[in-house]
């Protein structure tokens, strides 16, 4: 099994070192939410085996899905309505673009990929627009849509830094659920960057927040909705691509 | 081209700097200010024609409905920069006094060196670097005179021919070639009418008149285009009525069957779009249409905006309709496409929609009309103001 994740920026998922656009693990510097992924799948797959250790992931940034991007299924334009709420398609179209470079690496290496699309449900530049559950999956359709079946939508709502704070917050893992409600606004009275900050006692750098996940948060314990559905959804889809075919 | 209208106090605007490209599509929600933009711009251009009276009639309004209750100045004040080959970058600021109508400020300028000015009842005309002179200096070396007439509008409106040489001629024809269609209405396009003098009507009441005096040619090039999107159609003609009056009407094929269809009875989109191309082909040199697609067939839209963008005039025109966007390159739409909305205190204020981080990301993975319509606009101002 092999690993093609997709990100925002070096406090999530991580960055290629370089300034490339694609990369394997020999320039991908993993952040946070890659180490997330990493302890969930040994713990799915029943043994330890890292896929950051052994090699065994590719990453692909936000403007190589853009440069990817697929042409449209329909010759239509796709219309909001009833079916199609705001602020959803370009999650929709990069899960396209990730389900097909994910189809073209299991092609080449001969092994099932799983996919992995992070995006913040509500970052600075959403400022409160749009809704967690329709970005959510309007990815999956996107997956769907390329008919991937090992593509796995990671929003945390609304934002990677409150999957974090819940572990360090006052009463760790306590409550943790009333983080969802909070701004993803960076520009907000009391932004979760700034909350994140004070618990850690200072300004976390990737390296201090991949300290926190490898040794430090316990993922059994850290029960927010918007964390176990796409704990859930992982789980569902490594099990598949273990068990099925490409 | 025109590159900017600054204009101040005007209803909605307060403040208000519009940026312009050889093609502009203005956007936001009801109530934003599209059409008061339109008005705006409209108005500057009378006052370069005079008879504010006039235009306030035409319009239905009062002297008291152009200023902007948001805000206790009197004066509304403007500044409108543009490009005139071979001479460069004109700015052409001023006052209008509301009760009087008439700009009693008024400057025309590239960089230091003014054109013309008015100020306390004198007007200064002539070539002059201001930063290189002093104030009395600068009097004397110009040609001067005491207004000693009413008038309305700015001074340009009056001048004489052999007084307006150059860069205030070139001025004055741009900015009083701006022409506005934003009442156009498929129930004037049908009037008959007597004389159009090269001028629609704000609402396209002398449709009829304006293609007559167009010529065989004109009705002939008009029809050629027409005939792209309505494949049935073998000639526009004009016949002359009793006292002077023009009806328009079309000659269509049916299999071997012709048909003969006044101006009255002809659909609304093939009345609107005959109005928007004839414009394309009149002396106007800025034409502004609002809602553009009321009427338009979705199949139609493709062949009017690639008309609109290709057109040698400048063009502005305000949409609700994805359909519209869509059919923009991105490189338009990331130059053309601006975004009105309202400030928490109601003013009306623009930003190029693809300058917003958000937009231009989502424009990386979709056309122009599916960001706009996937983008919940009644909270875009936030992140605006959080650019600002």
């Amino acid at each position: 099994m092999y690993l093609l994740l997709s990100g925002e920026g070096p406090t999530d998922i991580g960055a290629c070192g370089s300034v490339a656009e694609a990369c394997d693990t020999h320039d991908f510097n993993a952040g946070p939410m890659t180490w997330i992924i990493d302890k969930l799948m040994e713990a799915f797959l029943g043994y330890d085996f890292s896929h950051i250790e052994n090699e065994r992931l590719s990453f692909v940034s936000e403007s190589f899905l853009a440069k990817t991007r697929q042409r449209p299924l329909k010759k239509a334009l796709a219309l909001r309505g009833k079916k199609k709420p705001a602020e959803t398609k370009y999650y929709y179209e990069n899960a396209r673009s990730l389900a097909v470079a994910a189809k073209a690496l299991a092609e080449k290496i001969e092994d099932n990929v799983v996919a992995v699309l992070f995006r913040d449900s509500d970052g600075t530049a959403s400022a409160g627009r749009g809704h967690w559950r329709d970005k959510r999956d309007s990815m999956i359709k996107g997956f769907e849509a390329e008919d991937y079946n090992f593509g796995v939508a990671m929003v945390p709502k609304p934002k990677s830094e409150a999957w974090l704070l819940c572990a360090v917050k006052n009463n760790p893992y306590q409550g943790c659920e009333k983080l969802e409600n909070e701004s993803g606004n960076d520009k907000s009275a009391n932004p979760l960057k700034k909350q994140l900050a004070v618990a850690l006692g200072s300004h976390p750098s990737t390296s201090s927040l991949n300290a926190l996940v490898q040794e430090h948060i316990d993922l059994e314990r850290l029960k927010m909705p918007s964390f176990e559905l796409f704990k859930n959804d992982l789980e569902q889809v490594v099990k598949l691509a273990e068990g099925g075919r490409r | 081209m025109i590159k900017s209208i600054w204009i101040d106090n005007f209803k909605s605007l307060v403040n208000f700097e519009l940026p312009l490209s050889k093609f502009t599509c203005l956007v936001g929600l009801n109530g934003a200010g599209k059409s008061t933009v339109l008005q705006a711009m409209d108005f500057i251009s009378q006052l370069t024609v005079g008879n504010l009276d006039e235009w306030l009639k035409i319009r239905n309004w009062d002297a008291a409905d152009i200023n902007s209750k948001l805000t206790k100045e009197s004066n509304i004040e403007f500044k409108v920069v543009l490009d005139i080959p071979e001479a460069g970058e004109v700015v052409w600021s001023g006052s209008v006094n509301r009760t009087t109508l008439r700009c009693t400020q008024e400057r025309v300028s590239i960089g230091p060196t003014n054109y013309l000015k008015v100020e306390d009842g004198q007007c200064y005309l002539g070539k002059y670097n201001s930063r290189n002179i002093s104030a009395e200096q600068e009097k004397s070396l110009l040609e001067r005179f005491t207004i000693m007439f009413e008038y309305q509008g700015s001074i340009l409106s009056q001048l004489k021919s052999n007084q307006t040489e150059g860069v205030l001629y070139s001025l004055k024809g741009a900015i009083s070639k701006i022409q506005s269609l934003d009442l156009l209405s498929p129930e004037l396009l049908r009037n008959q009418t007597k004389l159009s003098n090269g001028q629609l009507g704000i609402g396209g009441q002398k449709l009829s008149s304006f293609i007559h005096e167009s010529g065989k040619e004109g009705k002939s090039t008009l029809k050629n285009e027409l005939k792209n999107v309505y494949s049935q159609l073998d000639s526009i003609d004009t016949k002359s009525l009793r006292a002077g009056w023009k009806q328009l009407e079309i000659t269509e094929h049916y299999g071997e069957q012709k048909l003969k269809t006044t101006a009255r009875h002809m659909n609304d989109g093939m009345l609107r779009l005959m109005a928007i191309l004839s414009q394309l082909e009149s002396n106007s040199e800025f034409l502004l249409f609002d809602e553009i697609e009321n009427g338009i067939n979705p199949e139609l839209i493709e062949f009017l905006i690639d008309h609109l963008v290709k057109s040698k005039k400048q063009v502005m025109v305000t949409t609700h309709s994805p359909m519209i966007l869509n059919f923009l390159e991105d490189e338009i739409a990331k130059q053309g496409v601006v975004y009105l909305y309202k400030t928490e205190k109601g003013f009306t204020k623009a930003k190029k929609l693809f300058e917003i981080p958000s937009q231009a990301k989502k424009l990386e993975v979709m056309g122009p009309g599916e960001v706009f319509i996937d983008t919940d606009l009644t909270h875009l101002y936030q992140e605006i103001a959080d650019l600002q």
